[in-house]
């Protein structure tokens, strides 16, 4: 991007971020996602700059692409296997006992590598956002939701194999 | 015609007759006495990590039984609750007492796991001769 | 996003949570968004949490650091995870043309009727008041406290009881600590062993009444109670510490709290179906008093302000 692109993005960021994250929360009822969300925004902002620095309303151009991504990520969780779903319901479930979530784990453990059960232990237990995940293991967030993909993919294939 | 006039207006005051007894069994009900007054339950962590739950009942009078049902601990998986374990008095014995008007009990708890929030859920108990008061507090998260 | 115009000065009386309520309401519509409402609600909440932080906005920096870092990178060049490319949502707004001026004032209305039933509804639903500590004072019909109102008490006939506590589970084995009676002849000696300085033993009781038990328990949190008794009624004293968060549930009926004040100290009277409650804060510790009915109330009052020195 040329430098006066660059700098029309970091005042944008600096000054809608955060109205931009509690607008996607609205949509999305999790902070970290609404985060997620907002981040996502802005890396479409700078593949379009010059559709943002051409618009009339940058801000409005900026919410537009917010409430976009938070929709799609609606129906990505949703639509997004019905592994995560399969497994978000059995551990919600309050009435669960503690012995059958252990086993639930267990299965996992022996089908995936240290590194996969680390990420679904991130994900579903300890609810870590993904940016703080790609943090720790020093990878981009693309990198970070390949590896999660890949990692469902494979739970997927072995329980539909097991049934 | 005029008999089948009659058991009309005769079921219809039936009718109402059991739904006037209905509304004020339920208004006895609500007049019920209150047998707790007062109960608070907060939650914190120790320097190892353990949970530590403090649980605090009055009630109006000397009550035959007294202090907490349960506490359900529950943990956030980073979009919604879901429990780890439930402690009664059947596996935590002193959870209640008998013959006493307040009880005071703190439990420490290991939680499964570290860095996650947790929070409990704590069910209050009190029973004397006329039956039994139930009063559900949820801590704030650590 | 447009500042804040008159016309909206009301949303700076509300809270962060009822502001998100009336985003959460003008966002998840089938009705085209008011973009000035929109804007103007996302700017109040902004604004109140710079200057009130409760934890709800990402840190602009460390969001920028992030976005450099794990998203604006070479592997995440054109990609796009989560956006689908819908060329007419960034054509330039036009105002819609096939408004009727019945569905303008409808939405008009319905936003104006649902923002005055929220205020009503946060003045009817709950009462406050301010304690001198800044503490929130609050009450439903059923429910006195310093903290979160939680869910009011539910009592059953001994005709409807049913045994349908909750089974037991854990993996770990929990342990226990529970308030002991204490050997002193007097709450004063209690306060004493423990270094109460911010609340006295009452030099006043009702008549008949004497001390029954003192007890305590000194775990995470620290209680002493003491308890008397006329051989048929109880009155208990009980001071528990707060760690700043109040969060006694004290039950009462409908009727509003008696508030008197002594001193800096603000007490709260409440009635309950069988018993007076009075609580109240001091710097380290929530107070509470209760007792039966039998008890006048101004006598009652007399045994306070014989506490408090």
């Amino acid at each position: 991007m040329r430098p006066e692109q660059d700098a029309f993005l970091e005042r944008l960021f600096r000054t809608y971020f955060n109205e931009l994250e509690i607008y996607a929360y609205a949509l999305l009822k999790n902070r970290s996602d609404a985060e997620a969300a907002a981040q996502e925004a802005f890396h479409i902002a700078c593949i379009k700059v010059d559709d943002i620095m051409n618009s009339s309303n940058p801000a409005g151009w900026m919410k537009k692409t917010v409430k976009n991504i938070s929709q799609n990520m609606r129906k990505r969780k949703l639509r997004e296997s019905s592994l995560v779903t399969h497994f978000e319901d059995m551990l919600g479930d309050v009435g669960m006992e503690d012995s059958k979530e252990f086993e639930l784990f267990e299965q996992c453990r022996d089908i995936l590598t240290d590194e996969e059960y680390d990420l679904l232990i991130s994900i579903f237990v300890k609810g870590i956002p993904p940016v703080r995940k790609a943090e720790e293991l020093n990878i981009s967030i693309w990198a970070y939701y390949k590896r999660v993909e890949k990692m469902i993919d494979k739970l997927r294939r072995e329980l539909e194999n097991e049934k | 015609m005029f008999h089948r006039k009659a058991v009309r207006i005769l079921v219809v005051i039936w009718a109402v007759v059991l739904i006037v007894c209905n509304v004020s069994a339920s208004a006895a009900d609500h007049r019920a006495s209150l047998k707790i007054g007062y109960a608070t339950a907060t939650l914190s962590k120790d320097r190892y990590g353990d949970l530590s739950i403090a649980c605090h009942i009055k009630a109006n009078g000397v009550m035959d039984t007294i202090g907490v049902s349960s506490i359900r601990i529950e943990r956030y998986n980073g979009s919604k609750w879901i429990r780890e374990g439930t402690l009664t008095d059947n596996d935590l014995p002193g959870l209640l007492t008998s013959n006493r008007s307040l009880y005071d009990v703190a439990v420490s708890y290991s939680p499964q796991y570290s860095d996650v929030s947790y929070r409990a859920v704590v069910s209050f108990y009190a029973e004397d001769s006329d039956g039994v008061s139930t009063k559900s507090v949820t801590t704030k998260s650590v | 996003m447009a500042d804040s115009s008159r016309r909206y000065s009301y949303l700076e009386h509300l809270s962060v949570d009822r502001l998100e309520e009336l985003l959460d309401l003008a966002v998840n519509t089938d009705e085209e968004e008011k973009t000035e409402y929109v804007d103007a609600i996302l700017e109040v909440i902004v604004r109140k949490e710079k200057e009130s932080p409760t934890g709800r906005l990402t840190d602009v920096d460390k969001a920028w650091a992030d976005f450099q870092t794990y998203y604006n990178t070479e592997d995440g060049r054109g990609q796009t995870l989560h956006f689908t490319e819908e060329p007419k949502d960034f054509a330039e707004t036009k105002p819609a043309k096939n408004r009727t001026l019945r569905k303008v004032w409808k939405t008009v209305l319905l936003v104006a009727t649902i923002a005055i039933c929220l205020l009503f509804s946060m003045v009817a639903a709950q009462a406050a008041g301010f304690d001198i500590l800044g503490a929130l004072a609050r009450w439903t019909d059923d429910v006195f406290t310093f903290g979160t109102v939680q869910p009011k008490t539910i009592d059953t006939p001994y005709s409807e009881t049913a045994n349908n506590r909750e089974e037991g589970s854990a993996r770990r084995t929990p342990s226990i600590k529970i308030s002991e009676k204490l050997p002193y002849s007097s709450f004063q000696e209690a306060l004493d062993a423990y270094s109460v300085t911010e609340v006295s033993e009452p030099s006043k009781l009702p008549d008949g009444y004497s001390l029954d038990y003192v007890c305590a328990l000194n775990a995470n949190d620290f209680s002493l109670d003491a308890v008397y008794t006329n051989g048929e009624d109880i009155l208990s004293i009980s001071i528990i510490t707060h760690n700043g968060n109040p969060s006694g549930q004290v039950e009462k009926t409908e009727r509003p709290p008696e508030v008197f004040e002594i001193g800096n100290t603000t007490f709260y009277l409440v009635e309950n179906i069988d018993n007076y409650a009075v609580i109240w804060l001091t710097e380290h510790y929530e107070c509470f008093i209760l007792s039966s009915l039998n008890v006048d109330k101004n006598i009652l009052k007399d045994m306070i302000y014989s506490m408090i020195d």
